[in-house]
């Protein structure tokens, strides 16, 4: 069963290497050049992601988020050429999944594509989360709240070790800082960033991961983090 | 409401003189009436006042003056003289000319202070669009050629050469782009220094058509045309980016007119599409100012006829939007250069 994707795009060029791309990597393709195309392919086509560019011709592409937010779960990948960090605030907190910054590789794209859907594929599965995670040196207990690095028991406060499970169950994903706050913190947390950054400078001294050049947790400045390495099993 | 203050910079002395006159004649009025001659002062000053709120700082002093002078020769003893007996009367105008000064020193830090606040705020817009405008080619150019490192041994040799093609295209228009925006930095410096050569137009206006390769346009030549007085490259540029304006906007064809009205050799570009609001035609050579309203909407970048502006003004030259006399009428855009006259040539 292929997987298919819509791109909401208007230029021509962006579609052509979509288009080719995607489809060499055995997606199903299809476009829409305008907002109210593209919600109504979402409508008929219900495709198994959207991949949107917020700059279009009709409607301004948040809307057309919101609008496709009050009916739907797709995962949205939104394409932007801005990058104030207020913008991709609103848009992850107007029901984006994750964002991409004009220019942009193939391969990043494909990345993002794919760990959207997997995302996709574990939630749609009943909620059966394993107990271990695994991945190269690190490995999380999560019955008995153990982690262990290179071989070695870390000791990790409660909220440390709910944070490290939190990003390290989606690998690639982007979790905002406002959903890490809420489940950790609880909703009236939802502004204090600073204990964030404490906690997770404090989960990255323990990893022994450098922030400018992470093996594990990677910073999205201003918006969130994302888990790099990929499980083992 | 701007125009009447365009008109009041440009004739700011006269303004400040009716102002001045205006005030006095009111002042005459009460003063004759039942108001003393502090009063009188007041008046004067609320002129003053308005004069350096609407004019320069020259005229503002030259009101305050005009005040002084006009209350030392109507209000106090002896009159119609330009002596003063009474002690109060001098202070009065003393006080009266110092806070004319004052005035007029504030209002002009004030209009310097929002003058450099438009242009630090013009600034950071044409940043925040020139960034934006860059990101949109250079996003095709990146994400096709990876794809093509990515994949290049699964595409068949069709899709390799869409690719291909397709990054080409967008480098051109990323390199027109950037032509553009370095001439309306250029010109906004004021730093157009060229070199011209008196030569025909038909070779550029060709060598812009073989550059567009639209079958949409349609060229419209009332020969003889003399020759102009140019720097070839940029006439072509702002030659290209009203055609390419005039084909992104409509769907029909682009008419390109070219006639000699003594002393003027004129060219036109028409296009059929929908054309412009009447209370946005003032703007269409703005810079960076542009129909589509921030990321969404067909449009420009607001850069070309801006630049196409700016070149035909260094050359001595006129451009205008020609007034839509019908519903149906094109919108067209008139450049006039002045002919070279034959015994030149």
């Amino acid at each position: 069963m292929q997987q298919r994707i819509l791109l909401i795009d208007d230029e021509v060029q962006i579609r052509r290497f979509m288009r080719i791309s995607l489809q060499a990597e055995g997606f199903a393709y299809l476009e829409a050049s305008t907002a109210r195309q593209g919600i109504d392919m979402i409508a008929l086509e219900s495709p198994d992601l959207v991949i949107l560019d917020l700059g279009l011709p009709d409607e301004d592409g948040f809307k057309v988020l919101q609008t496709l937010r009050s009916w739907s779960n797709l995962p949205v990948l939104v394409l932007t050429a801005r990058d104030a960090e207020e913008e991709k605030v609103k848009l992850l907190e107007g029901g984006a999944n994750d964002y991409l910054s004009k220019p942009f590789g193939i391969r990043e794209l494909i990345a993002r594509v794919r760990v959207l859907l997997r995302d996709l594929k574990e939630s749609s599965s009943e909620e059966t989360t394993p107990a271990r995670l695994v991945f190269n040196e690190l490995e999380i207990d999560i019955p008995n709240h153990q982690v262990w690095h290179k071989a070695q028991l870390l000791t990790l406060s409660r909220k440390e070790f709910a944070l490290l499970v939190m990003l390290a169950r989606h690998p690639g994903r982007l979790i905002t800082q406002q959903q890490l706050l809420t489940s950790i913190w609880g909703k009236s947390h939802v502004e204090d960033t600073h204990y964030l950054r404490i906690f997770v400078s404090q989960l990255r001294k323990k990893l022994q991961d450098n922030a400018d050049d992470p093996t594990y947790i990677l910073t999205e400045p201003g918006i969130g983090y994302r888990f790099i390495p990929l499980p083992l099993c | 409401m701007q125009r009447v203050f365009k008109a009041l910079e440009k004739y700011h002395y006269l303004a400040a003189l009716l102002i001045m006159v205006l005030a006095l004649l009111v002042s005459l009025l009460l003063g004759n009436w039942f108001l003393p001659p502090l009063g009188v002062l007041l008046i004067l000053q609320l002129g003053v006042g308005v004069v350096a709120f609407i004019g320069q700082r020259a005229s503002a002093i030259l009101a305050g003056v005009f005040g002084a002078v006009a209350f030392n020769y109507f209000f106090t003893e002896p009159r119609y003289t330009l002596h003063m007996h009474e002690v109060e009367d001098t202070v009065s105008m003393l006080v009266f000319l110092v806070i004319a000064l004052l005035t007029s020193q504030l209002a002009m830090l004030y209009r310097r202070q929002q003058a450099e606040l438009q242009h630090t705020r013009l600034r950071s817009s044409i940043l925040l669009s020139v960034s934006h405008d860059l990101r949109t080619p250079l996003a095709s150019i990146i994400g096709t050629l990876s794809t093509l490192q990515a994949y290049r041994e699964r595409l068949p040799a069709a899709e390799q050469d869409e690719l291909i093609s397709g990054a080409l295209e967008e480098s051109h228009r990323l390199h027109h782009y950037i032509e553009n925006v370095l001439q309306a930095t250029k010109i906004q410096h004021g730093a157009m220094n060229f070199t011209t050569t008196i030569q025909p137009l038909m070779p550029i206006v060709q060598q812009v058509l073989k550059r567009v390769d639209n079958p949409r346009i349609r060229l419209d030549v009332l020969p003889p045309l003399p020759e102009v007085k140019v720097r070839e490259s940029l006439l072509a540029q702002a030659l290209y980016n009203l055609v390419d304006n005039a084909l992104k906007y409509s769907r029909a064809a682009v008419i390109l007119k070219l006639r000699f009205a003594a002393p003027w050799v004129e060219i036109t570009v028409m296009d059929y599409g929908a054309g412009i609001p009447d209370t946005l035609r003032h703007k269409v050579f703005e810079s960076f100012y542009s129909t589509r309203s921030g990321d969404s909407g067909e449009g420009g970048t607001g850069l070309g006829l801006t630049v196409a502006a700016g070149i035909i003004h260094a050359h001595q030259g006129h451009i205008d939007l020609l007034p839509a006399t019908a519903p149906d009428a094109p919108f067209a855009v008139r450049i006039r250069l002045p002919a070279v006259p034959e015994e030149q040539a």
